[in-house]
């Protein structure tokens, strides 16, 4: 599950920072979208391939994105 | 409202003033109590339960998965292994000082998250090491890694300490970092939970 990991490491990243993450899951795109909306960052690209690549900015977290 | 200042002699400022300040600490406490409610929403709304029944790895897949992503959504989850689940919590067969209910019991239930059955396409058995050829081939994570996650992710794992009873199994035959409680405790997740889940 790259949600599961991509929250892990950007648990541990500072506000402001990017994530390039490359994943190969067909669920990735929506996941990945729910999955900022809910922690209050930001997606700011994503690329769809046999390669999924996004690149994930960190802000501070959102009301509802406290951990 | 009206009619609280008729037995007040006329001129003295009090009744409407009055009035007016009641109300306004009325108003007040309905603001706080608004803000109170709405937090605690927000707060539930960020936590869910799972009550996990079945003793199958594919359905404990399903609840251990919802459970690692909630975590990763940044929600609080708790897990209830009750009945048949219970044995995908246990470590090791201890059969010293048990009776003899208890020893056939213990040899009877699956031991771990590796040692279960599947709900459909079992097939005497063969059904779970194919599955798990297919997870890893696939890279999902097997059940086994899947409570090695949450347990990673602050989940929050409880046994059934009734269920575990009528098992015969005590706590020191159960995975570490798993909690012991009971209906209450369950109930209490459960309503502090936007959701809860029964698999």
């Amino acid at each position: 599950m790259p949600i599961v990991k991509v929250s892990q490491v950007v648990k541990a990243m500072a506000c402001g920072d990017r994530l390039l993450v490359e994943a190969n899951d067909p669920a990735f795109q929506a996941d990945l979208e729910a999955w900022v909306r809910r922690l209050g960052h930001r997606l700011v690209e994503f690329h769809d391939g046999p390669v999924q690549r996004a690149v994930i900015e960190k802000l501070e977290a959102g009301p509802d994105g406290g951990r | 409202m009206e009619g609280v200042d008729q037995g007040r002699p006329p001129g003295e400022e009090s009744s409407t003033e009055a009035n007016t300040r009641a109300t306004a600490a009325r108003l007040r406490d309905l603001e706080l109590r608004v803000e109170e409610l709405s937090q605690a929403q927000a707060y539930n709304r960020q936590g869910i339960t799972i009550i996990a029944f079945s003793g199958e790895m594919d359905r404990l897949m399903a609840a251990l998965m919802l459970a690692t992503g909630a975590a990763a959504m940044g929600m609080r989850v708790s897990i209830f292994f009750t009945f048949w689940a219970l044995a995908a919590v246990r470590k090791e067969n201890n059969f010293r000082g048990k009776g003899f209910t208890d020893r056939l019991l213990t040899a009877m239930l699956p031991r771990g998250p590796e040692k279960l059955r599947l709900s459909r396409w079992n097939m005497l058995g063969l059904g779970r090491p194919f599955f798990s050829h297919v997870l890893r081939k696939r890279h999902v994570e097997t059940l086994a890694s899947l409570f090695l996650l949450a347990r990673e992710l602050g989940v929050r794992m409880v046994a059934c300490q009734t269920a575990m009873e009528v098992m015969g199994l005590r706590r020191e035959e159960m995975l570490e970092g798993i909690e012991f409680g009971g209906v209450a405790t369950c109930l209490d997740a459960v309503q502090n939970s936007g959701s809860s889940l029964l698999i």
